[in-house]
């Protein structure tokens, strides 16, 4: 039997950006607020310090700071035909442990999406007639529109002190910055970042064939700065560890610098670490839960009530709390009934080299998580889609984010696998290397979801979350058009250029992005979405959803600032709408 | 001269592991023995602004006058403070009028003939506080979670030994040389480098006491035996 | 007091200035048994003799030694994997081992019950046993030519290693054998930061604030290992002994 706690007006589970954004906007409204973190406490210093920190081997390629797959995986299967099998190590995509989460080890990559993004079925539906959505896509509104999010994206890239050049304010177009940007309200907080040589090439060669290149957005910040919590950060030294690594300068944004300085100590927070949250309590009757149980340290089972619940574990595992606990119905991709799980999204990356002969030295070493260049002028809406068969698109960057070399060891794809051959090349190719992501979008289609799997379990005995997925055939579509794009701007670069396209089923092997999204989806109402436009739950109004598991589609740029805006957006109508008056904030 | 230092880097000759390198770019011929002319009191300013003076022409340090070793410091660090004290980024009595006085060439020369130097040995100082010693190294090693203050070794590697070429060797320099650095960033008199400002921003963070005591603490460590060509700058 | 102007002479300074290159870096005294030291005057922590041997020779073809930087054996990978093996790593602490164990495919990874230890151990059997049937001898006795032959065929599947499927072990071979060519020497492997040196990584010791921005830059600051503090530390003794 469970211990029970004496009730709490709120409680997070899961202290990564999300819950650490949530308990200090609570906080400061005077609530109370307890954050449950299954993972230990950990700090700038003296945790993320060097040399320790800059092993390659035990965190990049042994994942210290990434989850324990032994204790808890997820199976996966490309269909629903297949026996879905256990990911027994981390490959694909890397979710955080402990204190701060993923935002610890990510690397910074600030972008904001589209304006058609948060309307993209009407919007699409609109610009092309339906004609264009292949079959068993299931785009959707997301009952927020980017004009209601803009002053929290704003607030978010200010919290990350975010390096970048504005490229539309207030509608007018800057130069120097993304003219296919949807508007801001200011400048980025901080100046772009340096630029290495690599990126200024690529620059000049997008130039060169008709494309807008900008600095990317960089939550490595680029001189002293404090935020609007009163956190102070240092400049980015561009020492080439950021992501899988923590950052020792006080530099890359992160729960730890950017929020828990001016949130731990507060009366009204408590955090508890090594609290496995295993589910919700659910009254079905009364649609709200009454709080949740969790596994502590020494292993006993305990039941903390609580007022209100807001799940802020990464994406996945709040969809896999919503299932274990109850909350919602499954989805189930036969009748298309059902919501929790579904839209389950991800990222379709592909890339391409650029070999240059010797006198080029790029020193990729000199390197910082979101160090780079791009353009988007084949990213969502930012093209006509007219006659191409798919819908959105993806960004091309060339980034510098470190030459670690047990992972970056690029060689020409004639290369023998081993041997001397291999090794010449290896010396040969190490400095003289441009490599171009491109970074496209991930459209929700009926037969790729997350539900319970029926036959493997975690260390608690509780049922893994089953993920079945493979890139549908839009995707495939716009990924050869956009690396054509890429292609394009490497032969500009000059070179011996390949293409690494994305080609075979998805595979849970090679890491591509930690951009896993959906499956607990937003909306405009509870036919088609878990959450409302606030993220609570149609189904419990006491319970709020965290995370990209909101983004009913993923489009082509990293999650994290929609994230953030989302949870502030969120958080700004707990403080001011629920926890003066709790009920639903959406009519159903 | 930025430029034309660019341009020679451009067109410089790859290999070259040496520190006493301006970066990738061996010394030219005569270039140290005309270094070392100007450090003889060759500049405009005559002896007057000679820098073995104070310096020696082993670039050693002065304790008692803190005045700081520059032996075997990176030439691109040396020849980026002359530039500093010549434009008035960084200000300083005697170094300011000095550095002003020195023609591009010379001040290339002469950074070049200090770098070449082996690193002047220190023997480390006697201190009576050990308390503030440790709380010097730890600062050094970990930094402080109280203060929000990184590891010094972050940057200026194992217990201030120098990252080649930008981060200087705190080894062995004089503790009153460190301690007034520590000391002018952080009332401002000293200002960081545009646009990081990191030395500002991390002796802002720092106590009347951790200054004291990281400046002892990398007083006291003896340098000049560390082997050669591992990444000790010679 | 005015310096020794006798000391050396003008030109001395530039004649005695060391130009640093990595043939003439001292190694730090008391190292670890010697990589390229014959199997048998090696401590191992995991392998047996026969498997040191057939590993040692193994990884030098995956990695060979050239003209200007040593191979795999050379650099300690040998070494490196054994460490790995004895501890975490190959006890598979962070591998999800809960059964049913099934085939999969490719897409879903690894599916095997083994631990990497294990997957060595009867890995290794596997492939003498196969080199002997397929070539009549050891492995380490044959010609580098043919060596490499027949890691092709254990790379293709051609090779029957029977439980363990050859192209697995295979994989998992070369993956530690590049982590342990480039990783922190800490590891055992990446002796004297071969590695590092063969492609130009400057190390554990990051910073380029000022660098960055100065576009094809010859850099050859020589590499600094997260080991190479304490070898410093050591030459250094701690401040205390000093006053």
């Amino acid at each position: 039997m469970a211990r029970r706690l004496p009730e709490v007006e709120v409680v997070l589970v899961g202290m990564g950006w999300t819950g650490a954004l949530l308990a200090k906007e609570l906080t400061d409204a005077g609530h109370r607020v307890v954050g449950l973190e299954r993972g230990v406490g950990r700090q700038t210093v003296p945790d993320f310090q060097t040399p320790t920190m800059h092993d390659e081997l035990r965190y990049a390629v042994r994942h210290g700071l990434m989850q324990d797959p032994s204790r808890e995986t997820l199976t996966v299967r490309n269909f629903t035909g297949q026996t879905a099998l256990p990911m027994r190590q981390l490959g694909s995509f890397l979710p955080g442990i402990d204190l701060g989460g993923a935002g610890v080890h990510w690397n910074g990559q600030t972008w904001r999406f589209q304006l058609s993004d948060f309307v993209l079925r009407s919007h699409i539906l609109q610009r092309y007639g339906p004609d264009i959505l292949q079959d068993g896509l299931t785009i959707q509104d997301w009952g927020v529109t980017y004009d209601e999010l803009e002053p929290y994206y704003d607030r978010f890239e200010r919290i990350c002190g975010i390096a970048g050049k504005a490229g539309n304010l207030r509608g007018e177009i800057q130069p120097g910055g993304d003219p296919f940007e949807a508007p801001r309200s200011a400048e980025y907080p901080n100046p772009p970042m340096t630029q290495p040589y690599a990126p200024t090439l690529f620059a000049r060669a997008a130039a060169e064939v008709g494309m807008h290149p900008f600095p990317v957005p960089s939550a490595n910040v680029t001189r002293p700065y404090r935020n609007p919590y009163g956190c102070d950060m240092h400049a980015c030294n561009y020492c080439g560890f950021c992501e899988r690594f923590g950052c020792e300068h006080f530099a890359k944004a992160s729960p730890q610098v950017c929020v828990f300085p001016a949130l731990l100590g507060n009366d009204r927070f408590e955090l508890r670490t090594r609290c496995q949250v295993t589910r919700v309590e659910y009254d079905r009757q009364a649609r709200r839960a009454t709080g949740v149980t969790y596994i502590d340290g020494r292993g006993e089972e305990v039941f903390q009530p609580a007022g209100m619940v807001a799940l802020c574990a990464f994406s996945i595992h709040n969809v896999r709390l919503l299932l274990l606990s109850g909350i919602g119905a499954p989805y189930d991709p036969r009748t298309g009934e059902g919501n929790v799980g579904k839209n389950y999204t991800y990222q379709t990356m592909s890339g391409v080299s650029i070999f240059k002969d010797e006198s080029f030295n790029f020193n990729p070493y000199m390197g910082a998580g979101a160090l780079g260049m791009a353009v988007n002028d084949y990213n969502g809406e930012a093209f006509d889609h007219s006659g191409l068969g798919f819908i959105g698109g993806a960004y091309i960057a060339c980034y510098q984010t470190g030459g670690r070399p047990i992972e970056r060891h690029p060689v020409p794809g004639d290369t023998p696998r081993w041997g001397l051959a291999w090794k010449q090349a290896v010396a040969r190719h190490y400095n003289s290397t441009i490599s171009l992501s491109v970074h496209g979008s991930s459209m929700p289609h009926r037969g790729n979801y997350l539900d319970l799997d029926p036959t493997y379990r975690d260390s608690f005995g509780l049922p893994l979350l089953r993920m079945t997925f493979d890139f549908p055939a839009n995707d495939r579509l716009m990924s050869e058009f956009l690396t054509d794009k890429a292609v394009l701007i490497g032969n500009a670069i000059g070179g011996k250029v390949e293409a690494a396209r994305r080609q075979g089923l998805y595979s849970v092997v090679p890491y591509q992005t930690t951009h896993n999204t959906g499956g607990a989806i937003m909306g405009e109402n509870p036919r088609e979405s878990v959450v409302n436009r606030y993220l609570q739950c149609w189904d419990a109004h006491n319970v709020f959803v965290m995370g990209a598991c909101a983004f009913p589609h993923n489009p082509g740029y990293n999650p994290t600032d929609t994230v953030g805006a989302l949870a502030l957006w969120a958080a700004r109508a707990m403080r001011e709408d629920y926890l003066p008056n709790p009920r639903p904030l959406v009519d159903a | 001269m930025r430029a034309a230092l660019l341009l020679a880097l451009l067109l410089g000759i790859a290999g070259g592991a040496a520190g006493e390198a301006l970066l990738g770019v061996p010394p030219q011929p005569g270039q140290v023995a005309a270094g070392r002319a100007v450090a003889a009191g060759g500049g405009q300013q005559g002896q007057a602004g000679a820098c073995f003076r104070c310096h020696g022409f082993a670039g050693a340090a002065q304790d008692a006058a803190g005045f700081p070793a520059i032996g075997g410091m990176s030439a691109e660090y040396l020849h980026e403070q002359l530039r500093r004290y010549a434009s008035g980024e960084r200000r300083n009595d005697i170094m300011s009028p000095i550095a002003s006085a020195l023609t591009p060439a010379q001040m290339r020369d002469v950074a070049v003939f200090y770098a070449v130097q082996p690193v002047p040995p220190a023997t480390g100082i006697a201190l009576a506080d050990p308390a503030l010693l440790q709380h010097g190294a730890i600062l050094s090693a970990s930094g402080s979670a109280e203060s929000g203050i990184q590891a010094c070794q972050n940057c200026h590697g194992p217990a201030g030994i120098g990252i080649w070429p930008f981060y200087p060797r705190l080894a062995g320099q004089p503790a009153a040389y460190l301690a007034a650095q520590l000391r002018a960033w952080k009332t401002g008199e000293r200002q960081g480098v545009e646009p990081w400002r990191s030395m500002q921003t991390i002796a802002q963070r720092m106590s009347d006491r951790d200054i004291e005591a990281v400046a002892l603490y990398f007083a006291s460590i003896p340098v000049g035996t560390a082997p050669r060509g591992v990444g000790v700058l010679q | 007091m005015p310096p020794d102007l006798s000391r050396r002479s003008l030109l001395g300074g530039a004649a005695a200035a060391p130009l640093l290159s990595y043939a003439s870096a001292q190694v730090p005294p008391g190292p670890p048994p010697l990589p390229g030291a014959a199997p048998d005057q090696i401590a191992w922590q995991f392998f047996t003799l026969p498997e040191a041997t057939l590993v040692t020779a193994a990884v030098d073809r995956l990695i060979p030694p050239d003209e200007v930087f040593t191979g795999a054996v050379g650099a300690g990978v040998p070494i490196y994997i054994d460490r790995q093996l004895a501890t975490d790593y190959g006890a598979g602490r962070r591998l999800y081992r809960h059964p049913p164990f099934h085939e999969g495919t490719a897409e879903q990874g690894y599916q095997l019950p083994y631990t990497p230890a294990a997957l060595y151990r009867i890995g290794l059997a596997a492939f003498a046993e196969w080199v002997r049937a397929a070539y009549g001898t050891r492995f380490e006795e044959l010609a580098p030519a043919t060596m490499d032959e027949a890691l092709s065929r254990v790379e293709s599947g051609e090779a029957d290693f029977g439980e363990v499927p050859a192209p697995v072990f295979f994989e998992t071979l070369l993956a530690n054998t590049v982590e342990g060519f480039f990783s922190d020497p800490i590891h055992g492997g990446n002796r004297d930061m071969v590695g590092w040196r063969m492609v130009g990584f400057p190390g554990a010791y990051a910073g380029y604030t000022e660098l960055v921005g100065r576009h094809n830059l010859p850099f050859t600051r020589p590499p600094r290992s997260i080991a190479q503090a304490l070898s410093d530390h050591a030459h250094n003794p701690a401040p205390h002994a000093h006053r």
